[in-house]
Order: C-alpha cells, then structure tokens, then sequence
C-alpha cells in the first residue's frame, strides 16, 4: 500500500534485486550498535518524552490553561466531534460524503502509523518483531482497502456534486477543486501502486493477497505486463508528492479546518456577555474598554481561529432567512470576507469595509447559522458584535424603537399610560411587596401594546385565573431590553436590566412567565450576568405543566390540522421544542404536523422594526408553512403571529387560515 | 428695550382685535376673534377696536365694522404689504401705546402665534395662547380659558396687573360672527413711522390649492395608523360620497411622509370643527381628540372594539375597514 | 464657524399626565418627565448646521436638576456642552418671566449666531418662548422654521424657509437670529450611546449648572414673581357627551348609520 510496505517486502526479498525503491544504496541503520543498546536508546527517549509532556502539563497551571479540565475539554472536543457529525449529516448527501471521506482518511493515517510504528520503531528495537502478521495483517490489509474504497467513493461524490449538482451555497474555487483532486489522486495512486505490487512477479504472498480486494482487482489488469517497476518508481514519488503537498495545506488551505476544529473555542447562542459592566463604569468612572467590532483588532483569537476555520460550504447561508428572502446578507460571506480581511493585515474599520450596514440590519438573529454550522462557527455573533460597534459607538440605528425605548420604556413609543389603563383592564392582580406569588407573568412590550398580542394576554390570563393559578403582573413592568441587546445598544440595555433588577427584587415569587420568547431569552440568558437570576418560563413551559399535571382538561375536539412554527427565541436559544407540541397533542382530534425544516418568520433581531427586508422572509416562511396545508398555524411568538398575519394579508389569504398562539388554540379546546 | 413698563392699568380701556388679512383677505379666524371680542366689548361696557396693517388696504378697511367693530384704526404702507413680524411688531406695539387697549386679542394663525408674543415681549405684559373661551371677572380682569395637557384639563387664567391683556385663539374655535353691512362705526388710517426690518421676505412661495382645505370642510373623512397605505383610496372614495368634503389624517401619517402635514388633525396639526367626522383606523389618542372634539358629529371606524376613539363617537362601527368602507359607499349611494 | 445655542424643555410626558378632580391639580407623580419633542428637532438642526458650517452647539434648559438627563442625552446628540439653569426661585414661571431667565443666560454665554427652540411644548403649548427670547435679545426670531437654507457667515445673514397655512416664505435674517422649529422637520439622531456614558462620567467636562445669581437675573422679573399671567383655576375638560352607539359590523348596523347621517342632515 505504501512505501514502508514494500521495504517490508524488501526485506522478505533481500536477494531479489529488484529496483523496488529509489534508495538501493541505503544508509545502514543502527551499525554496530547493539540490541541493547538500541533499547535502551528508545526506553530513554520515552522517558525524556514522558518527563517533558509531565512538566508541560504542570507547567500549563502556571499559563493559566485549566489543567484539570484537560480530560474534560478532551471529552468536549470528541462531543464536538460527535456533534459535528451530527449536523453534517443534516444533509444527508454531503454528510455522508463527508463521513466517507474523513473516516476512510483515518484509517488510511492510522494504517500508515501503525506501520511506521512496526518499521521504524517496533523492528528497529527487535528485529523480527512484527505486529501485522498473520491474522491481523490480514485483517489490517481489508479494512484498509475498505477505507480506501470509501475515501475515494465519498470523493468522487464530492466532486460529482461541484460537477453537475452544483447547488447554490458551493463555490467551485480553485482550492476545492485541487484539494479533491489531489486526494483523488492519492487515494488513487495508492491503489494503483497496489495493484501493480501484487502483480509484480516477484510479490509471493498471493494467496493472502485477496484480503487487499481493491489492490487484488485492480492487479489483475497489470498481470504479465512489462516495465511496471518503471511506473512504479514514479507513481510512488508522486504518492510521497501528494502527501507533501497535502500537508501544508493541512495550515494553508481549508483543510485547516482539521486543526481548527480541536483548537477553537466554540460560541454558543447563549453566551453574548456584555462588553463593560454599566456599574463598574459608573462606579470608576472609567470609560477604558473597547466595544463591539470596532476593527478586527477588537476580535479575540478565539474569534479569530474561527474565522479561519470556515471551509466555505455555505450550509449557514442556506439556513439563512435573510439570504433566502433577499440575497443581501449571507453568513458565510460575512465569515470569509472578516477572514479575508484578518489574513490580509488589513488595519482599519470593518464595518465599511469588510462588512455593510445593510447586511448587518439583514440579519433576524435566528441562530440558525451558528446551530448548523458543522464546525461551530457563529457567524451571528460576528455580526452581532459588529452592530455593538455601529450603535453603541457610532449612534447608527437603523430604527427609531431604541429611542422610543430610551424615552417611553417600550419601542412603540406609545405612552405609559397607555400600557398602565391595558393592564388594568385585565383584572388581574399585581403583585404586591410581601406575598409570594406562584407566578409573576410578564406581559413583554407586545402584549401591553400590540392589539393582536393583546388578545394573546387576556386568553392567557383568563385561562390561569380560571385553573386558580396564582399570578400577579407587575404594574411598574416596562420594556426588557432585548431589542437593545440584539441591535447593539449596550448602555440602554444594561441600564434597563438594572431597572428591572431594582423592581424585581422587591417582589417574591416562584417563577417569571411570560408569552414572549425574546423576554424569556433575554431574563434567562442575559440577566444572569449581571446578578439578576430568575426561574424563568415560557407560557408554553407554563401550559405544558399544567396539561401534564392534569390542571387543564382539554375536553372539546378541535378536528383541525395544526401546524407548530418553533420561534426561535425558544427553538435555537433555548430548545424548548417538545413541551409546546405536547401540550397541542393533548388536544383530541387535532392533527399536529410539521414543516418540512425551521425556517425564522423574520421578527427577530430587529426584523419586527426595521422597514423593508423583513416582509419577504415572512412570506417565504409562510409558503413552508402552507405546503403543509395547515388549517391553523400555531406559534408561541408575538412577533411570529404578527409577522405570519402580515404575511397572510400580502398574499389575500386573510381568513383562509387562522394564525393563534399555542395557548388560544388550547383555549379553544377548553370548552 | 423701550416701552413704558408697568402702565397703571386704569390708562388702559377697551377691546382691541388684530385683524390680520393677506393679500387683501381677511383671515376668518380674526373674524371669529372679533366676534369673542364683541361680547368681552359688551360685557365690561367698552369699545371694540379692530387693528389692520397692510398695503392697499382702504377698500377693506370697513370690513370689521360689518362683523362688529366700534371702531377700525389701520396702517397702510408699502413695507407693511406682506407679513413681517418686526414690521408688524413695530407697528401694533406703536398703536397699542396710542390707544390704549385693555384687552388686545389675535388670531392665532401660523403669523399670529409669532407676533402676539413679540407685542407681549415687547410690551412686558402678560399673554395665553390658544384660548378656547373668554370670560371677565369680577374685577372686569379677562379669564383666559385654554387647554393645557392635550386637552385633558382646561385652565383659568388671568393677568392681573399688567396691560394690555393678550391672548391668542387658534382657528375655528370660535364661530364668525355674521356680516351685517348696516353696522356703522369709526375708521381711523394711522401713520407710524417705520424702521427697516432685520428680516425680510426673499420669496413667497403659494401653495397649490389642490382640494378643500380641511379646516373649511364640511365633512371630514380622516384616516389613521390602522389604514395600509395601499387603501388610502378607499377614504378618498367614502369622501366623494358627501357634498364639501375633505380627506384628513393624525400626526403619525405625516410623521412619515404618507400624508401632508395640511391634512393633520390634532394638537400639533389643524383643529376642525366639521359637521360630520368620520375616523377610521384611528385610536383616538388624546392628541387627535384635541383637534377635532368639536366636531357636531363623529362616526368611527376601527377593529379595535377597544379603540379610545369610541368613547369619543356618536356612532361607531367595529369591523375591518377594507369591508365596512366599500359597503358603506354602496349603501349611501343605494340611499339617496 | 457658528455658535448655536438649543433651548429645550424638560416636560413631562403628557399623555400621561392625568387630573385629580377632588384636589383641583394634575397627578404628575409616576409620570417621567422628557425632552420636549420638537426640541429633538432643534437639537438635531442645531447639530447639521454644525456639521455644515463648523462652529459648537450648547443646549440650555431652565429646569429642575432632573432635567440634568435630558442635556446629558443632548450632549450624547452631538452637542459641545449642556448648560442647566435652576434655582428655586424660577418656579412658577409663565412664558414671558421663562423667556426673560434664557435671554440673560444666552446673553451670559456671550456670543451666538443662531439660537433654536422648539416651536412648542407637548404640555403648555404656547409658542410664545422663540418670539419672547427674540424680543428680549433684541435680534429678529422667525417661528415654524421648515430648514435653514443657507448661512453666510461673511455677510452675517442666513436664509430660512418656513412653512405657513397657504404656502412657504423663504426669509433673510441678519444674524444673531432666534429661530423656533416644529416637529417633524428632520430625523434626530439618536444619542450615541457611548457618548452618553461619557456625558455621565466626565458630567462636569460637559455640563455646567448655573442659578439666578450666575445670570445676574433681576429677581422681579423671574418665577412667579415676573409672571404677568396668573393660573386661576384648573378643572377637568367636559367630554362633548356622545351618543355613543357602536355596533359590530353587518348590514344593519351600515343601514342604521344611513339613517343616522340623514337625521343628522349630512346626506
């Protein structure tokens, strides 16, 4: 199979003469050195090996680096792996192609390792000491082949994919096609080289020679033909060649992914923090801290790395809603032109240059491209950090809701009062200083302001106070901050949370419920950095419970056909996916179906508030929707229903379907 | 600053009333102000004086007699020919001094709200904006009643020690009294002497008077946020269902360029008082209530069956626009 | 190279603000006070005649010490420095004793082209302070002012345009000239986050907090004392009483509305 095999062979053949490597004259290995001493050589070699990694080791607590995490960073990394794995095979076509290609390039480099092993360390240290034999070496011989196979089977169908599939998301650049190329050839070459070795006259071992089936087939077509140590000399150069080349661009190509990969740290949805604490600055009264991708200067390495790691496959631009809809942004441009512009030294803005302000507003902030990407790239985050730096630096919104949220504590900007008299009408009782409450509901922006969200509210609070749950409202309740957060305003963010902290603590209580998903995130994932930690539910979370506990008897029928659209505030951030279909299911006689993928409506991110683009994602997402021929479209998102009713108006189906939040279909059922 | 300060307020007797005409027009609002003027005039049992200044203004000089005046007292001068707030400052500051009014009272048109405080500023004395009443007390002080805060409250205000009492009142708040051309009364020309003005008019640009302007409306239609601006025609449609109609709208319209600021209705826009107002998508937010509660009748029409805009209708429909409106158009037409 | 000063209001947010009908005053406790809107405008004319022409821009407020958010939010706008003019004994002041406490701080900030107002508040509403501070200044004012056409500062003159009911008069001003506009007649920008932190913790690089005394303010004539104007009384405003019918859509209920229109003898 490899050099190192026919050395093998060699040896079995000392006085064969055959020019079988380029190196007839050899240097003599280990001359008039004794057993003993070769032994020992390796033994202290080990030791001086062993003594180094245990002072590395030590030595990395000094650097900082979580020693004793090494065992369980090593277990995320093969999680990551796993993980990896599962989101290539998403796609059942690349996934498979991918699998293929990486397992068989495995066994390939473990075989060559193993070998190298018996021939450079196991028979130097004794010389007729073998670890492939027999058996194993037959064993060794197929599974190799096997994986040979398969690595050039998951090659040609990456290359017949470029070819004639072409699907949009793939670039043909000149780096992938030479890449599959090159390991073509390598794969190819290898069996090649095989066949001819066990058509070679001079190969004994021909009975065993079967477990190489590839090599064993293809040798059938060398048999009897002249000249093949000719071509053989050459095509074995050509092997080494392609393994030379394929090295360096293990650093110099995308295949750095591979390095990449076990090296990078990842970015969850989750895990925005915050770029200065609004305390502490107040408190020093310093303003030394940088915010937001100011300049690729502002990425840490980690970022970085990642950036370098992207392989341009494009699944997060396919997952994108604003691709899809509009073209104008696309994750995985964002991602290779900040890495172009990284690799390139270029100093400078990268908003302006490396990325567009349009682009930047494009994006609904689905996650959707950070949970599909196969390396764990958030391309998201990039962009996120990138408004940080247009809004909190430069003032550049892109909506006047930030303002209105500044002025009116809601980004309406409708007035207080206006939210107060709503509340107030709901005859729900707020919460009072002293007594627990088994629920503080928050009602969100929406509910207090929007008329469609409105209607979601009192179905909800008439349905707890009909189960006797005890709630309370807050009656100081304002805005929570998740638009500043996602649009980049880091100083009104943290200056709301710090108003809700001072409320919220006044008051006790069991859990926060709300039905809005971005006020679920944003108290769930945001808040805790700064101190304020909340037992937080979504009212699906919530219903879910009550459903199971046997608190709401779902009664009446609803023979209709529901399909449930996952908001991505509670699918991608939070993974809250089953408890709202669950409690759907115990409704008798409703038909659950689902879409052919998630997809976002469009809300997010700003969506909701930024004029234009958004409209177009809303009404893709409702065609997803409407393959399904739905009766009813159920969600458990404000902006959801808001965007999907909009969508059903642009397209005259007003009334064709009904648009309802999960709790209103269940109160539709309650009878 | 010159100008007496602080004159004893018993120098200072009767009803004086810019009349401020444009081109030759005389605004209605100052009309309706001299009405208001006429009865303060007769309440405390003294003389209402109008005030003109303008150019080529002889042949008008009579109008305000017809509509109640004692007495006319006007400037005619070529610098005086457009609107110019420090011409016209000098001047009226000027005639107040010589005559004296206890009371001064201006239309509170766009020219108005500016040069009623340049007088008061330059005059010292005290001034309301946008009254919607007027009353005198018992110590024959003008009550000055207007409403601050959106409308929400109304406020009672006097000015005890200075003069003249001044106050403005916006258009159309005050009904215009009736033309009587066998009135008689004085008509005083007046000459001041005038200094050249620091500000000065480069170009007047006339609107084009494309419809009825809403403020002179019988009949409003006006629209809101709850309207997709692709059914804005529908409006239009209903409005040509009815004979001196008018299309009009609240500030959010404007706000974003949808509609003209002339159609606005509300606080910061036009006060209407049509006889028939018809609202639709329209909340009812206090701000637009402000401008047209003085409408005789109102008919909303909203989605919402909570919309504020039903607290504040004769008759309202709760329903989807896109349907209640053609229907509507169709019923009125089937019921002629 | 323009020196620009900005008055602003500090009010509190008025659709809010509701009426105690036993005590005879407005509630405005809860109620969050703001910058006046169309004085938003005038910050953000104030700030593109600055970028325009080069030169600084100061907002002054004759507020109470909360007001302090509101200049910080102005500085966090763009401009140079905030000036807050309180004392205890402005209170009570009508427009004209108002307008008297700005000019003399205007004039103690010494020199200035253009001076900005809103054309009016969103709670009293007058219009009067542009044209009173004009008058006390004793420079030309123009209310309604749509945009500044041009500025020559050579000749010291600048061209204006504002909107009347029938039409736009293009002005020319000598300069210093006060100016009022109304809403709506640009986009303000929003306050740079950033900036305001920076308003907050370098507060005394940015505002100052002048009294009657640093004005040199003649007491008769500021707060209650120089208001010529008195408020009497406040009562609630009688709602119009309205019939109120209001029905759900249908056929009927446009028929009835039919009737109703010929009584009302709009048809």
């Amino acid at each position: 199979m490899n050099n190192l095999s026919l050395r093998m062979l060699k040896r079995r053949l000392p006085t064969a003469g055959l020019k079988l490597t380029p190196m007839a004259i050899q240097r003599e290995h280990l001359f008039m050195v004794p057993e003993w001493a070769v032994s020992l050589h390796y033994v202290l070699m080990a030791l001086a090996l062993a003594l180094a990694l245990f002072g590395a080791y030590r030595r990395f607590s000094a650097y900082g680096v979580k020693v004793a995490d090494l065992p369980s960073t090593l277990r995320e990394r093969v999680g990551l792996v796993l993980g990896s794995e599962a989101r290539l095979l998403r796609e059942r076509y690349g996934g498979l192609m991918h699998t293929l290609i990486v397992a068989g390039l495995v066994a390939l480099i473990v075989g060559t390792i193993l070998v190298g092993l018996e021939h450079d360390v196991v028979m130097k240290v004794s010389p007729g000491q073998r670890i492939l034999v027999g058996d194993a070496y037959l064993a060794f011989e197929f599974i190799l082949d096997l994986a040979g196979l398969l690595f050039v089977v998951g090659l040609l169908m990456a290359i017949v994919r470029r070819a004639f599939f072409k699907p949009a998301r793939l670039e043909n650049r000149g780096e992938d096609v030479a890449i599959l190329l090159l390991l073509l050839y390598g794969g190819l070459s290898g069996f090649l080289m095989e066949g001819l070795r066990i058509a070679s006259p001079a190969f004994s071992h021909q009975q065993y020679v079967k477990a190489a089936f590839v090599g064993y087939a293809i040798s059938r077509a060398f048999l009897g033909l002249e000249g093949l140590e000719g071509i053989y000399a050459y095509l074995w150069t050509s092997h080494s060649l392609t393994m030379a080349i394929a090295i360096p661009l293990l650093i110099y190509s995308k295949l750095r992914h591979l390095p990449l990969f076990f090296m990078s740290p990842t970015y969850g949805l989750r895990e925005l923090k915050a770029p200065f604490s609004l305390d502490e600055v107040l408190r020093s009264k310093r303003l030394d801290f940088k915010v937001g991708l100011e300049s690729l200067d502002a990425l840490s390495w980690g970022q970085r790395v990642n950036l370098d790691a992207c392989v341009n496959c494009g699944r997060c631009q396919d997952a994108c809603p604003a691709y899809r809809a509009n073209r104008v942004l696309s994750p995985k441009a964002v991602v290779q032109r900040l890495r172009g512009v990284m690799v390139a030294g270029v100093r400078g803005a990268a908003v302006g240059s490396a990325l567009r302000e349009d682009e930047l507003w494009s994006c609904t902030t689905c996650g959707e491209c950070a949970i599909t990407c196969p390396i764990f790239i958030n391309p998201m985050r990039y962009i996120l950090e990138a408004r940080r730096h247009l809004v909190t630096n430069l003032g550049r919104v892109p909506t006047s809701a930030l303002f209105n949220m500044m002025i009116r504590g809601n980004p309406y900007g409708l007035p207080r009062s206006e939210r107060k008299s709503w509340v107030k009408s709901l005859n729900v009782g707020y919460a009072r200083e002293g007594e627990e409450v088994e629920v503080l509901l928050w009602i969100g922006c929406a509910g207090a302001y929007d008329a469609r969200a409105q209607r979601v509210v009192k179905t909800l609070t008439s349905m707890l106070s009909g189960l006797n749950v005890k709630f309370a409202v807050l009656e100081e309740e304002e805005c929570c901050g998740e638009l500043a957060r996602r649009l980049g305003d880091e100083v009104l963010f943290q200056e709301i949370v710090r108003r809700n902290a001072e409320i919220l603590k006044r008051y006790s209580f069991k859990a926060i419920v709300t039905p809005c998903p971005h006020c679920y995130n944003s108290f769930k994932n945001d808040y805790p950095e700064f101190g304020v930690r909340l037992n937080v539910k979504s009212h699906v979370e919530l219903i879910r419970e009550l459903v199971a506990r046997g608190r709401i008897e779902v009664k009446k029928p609803l023979g209709k056909v529901v399909v449930y659209h996952d908001p991505c505030y509670l699918r991608n951030y939070n993974e809250v996916l089953t408890e709202p279909r669950e409690a759907l299911k115990a409704i008798p006689g409703l038909k659950l179906v689902e879409a052919a993928r998630h997809f976002c409506c469009g809300g997010g991110g700003g969506g909701s508030w930024i004029e234009a683009e958004g409209v177009r994602v809303n009404v893709q997402r409702l065609e997803d929707l409407l393959e399904v021929r739905p009766d009813v479209i159920a969600t458990a998102c404000p902006y959801c229903i808001g965007m999907f009713e909009d969508a059903l108006k642009s397209k005259g189906l007003e009334g064709k379907l009904e648009v309802k939040d999960v709790c209103e279909v269940l109160a539709s059922a309650l009878g | 600053m010159g100008g007496p300060v602080g004159s004893p307020t018993a120098e200072f007797s009767g009803v004086g009333v810019f009349i401020e005409q444009r081109a030759g027009a005389i605004q209605e609002a100052s009309l309706q102000l001299l009405g208001e003027g006429r009865k303060l005039a007769d309440k405390l049992g003294v003389k209402l004086t109008a005030f003109m200044v303008g150019h080529r203004i002889d042949g008008i000089a009579h109008e305000p007699i017809y509509y109640g005046a004692d007495r006319v007292v006007y400037v005619d001068n070529e610098a005086c020919g457009h609107y110019n707030v420090e011409v016209y400052t000098h001047v009226l500051t000027e005639l107040i001094l010589r005559y004296k009014p206890e009371i001064f009272l201006v239309a509170g048109t766009k020219y108005g709200r500016e040069l009623a405080p340049s007088i008061a500023a330059r005059l010292e004395t005290g001034i309301t904006a946008d009254c919607t009443g007027f009353d005198v007390d018992e110590k024959g002080n003008l009550v000055q009643i207007r409403p601050p805060f959106g409308g929400r409250v109304l406020a009672y205000i006097i000015t005890p020690t200075k003069r003249p009492q001044m106050a403005t009142a916006r258009p159309n708040v005050f009904p215009t009294p009736p033309r009587d051309e066998g009135r008689r009364g004085e008509v005083v020309r007046e000459e001041v002497s005038l200094v050249k003005p620091r500000l000065e008019l480069v170009e007047f640009r006339r609107a084009a008077l494309e419809e009825l302007p809403i403020e002179k409306a019988e009949v409003v239609v006006a629209i809101g946020r709850g309207l997709d601006r692709s059914d804005y025609h529908l409006a239009y449609e209903l409005c040509r269902a009815f004979a001196n109609s008018s299309v009009g709208c609240s500030r959010p319209l404007v706000d974003q360029g949808l509609m003209p600021r002339s159609k606005q209705v509300g606080q910061t826009g036009k006060s209407v008082r049509p006889k028939l107002y018809i609202a639709i998508g329209i909340s009812g937010a206090v701000q637009h209530i402000a401008g047209m509660k003085d409408s005789r009748y109102v008919v909303a029409i909203n989605k919402d069956p909570n919309a504020e805009i039903f607290k504040f209708c004769d008759f309202g429909i709760v329903g989807d626009y896109r349907e209640v409106i053609p229907q509507l158009i169709e019923a009125l037409r089937g019921g002629r | 190279m323009l020196n620009i000063i900005v008055g602003i209001k500090w009010v509190p947010d008025t659709a809010d603000v509701r009426f105690d009908p036993v005590k005879g005053t407005l509630i405005r406790e809860g109620v969050e006070s703001i910058i006046n809107p169309p004085d938003l405008n005038a910050i953000e004319l104030a700030l593109g005649l600055k970028e325009k022409y080069g030169g600084r821009v100061y907002v002054i407020s004759m507020a109470p010490p909360a007001a302090l958010k509101g200049l910080k939010m102005a500085v966090a706008m763009g401009a140079d420095k905030a000036i807050l003019l309180t004392d205890r004994r402005f209170a009570g002041a009508d427009t004209l004793a108002t307008s008297y406490a700005l000019a003399a701080a205007i004039n103690k900030i010494g020199s200035y082209d253009i001076v900005i107002f809103g054309e009016e508040t969103i709670d009293s509403a007058t219009g009067h302070v542009g044209p009173e501070v004009g008058e006390m200044l004793g420079v030309p004012h123009v209310s309604y002012v749509k945009s500044v056409l041009s500025v020559d500062t050579a000749s010291r003159t600048v061209e204006l345009e504002r909107e009347v009911e029938d039409g736009v008069e293009i002005l020319r001003s000598s300069l210093p000239v006060v100016i009022s506009v109304g809403v709506g007649i640009n986009s303000p920008r929003y306050p740079i986050p950033i900036r305001r932190l920076r308003a907050e913790v370098e507060a005394d690089k940015y505002v100052e907090t002048w009294s009657a005394d640093t004005i040199g303010a003649d007491p008769s004539r500021i707060g209650l004392q120089g208001s010529p104007t008195r408020v009497v009384k406040i009562i609630a405003a009688p709602m119009m009483e309205r019939r109120r019918e209001v029905h759900q859509h249908s056929r009927e209920a446009l028929n009835l509305l039919v009737r109703r229109l010929k009584e009302w003898e709009v048809l």
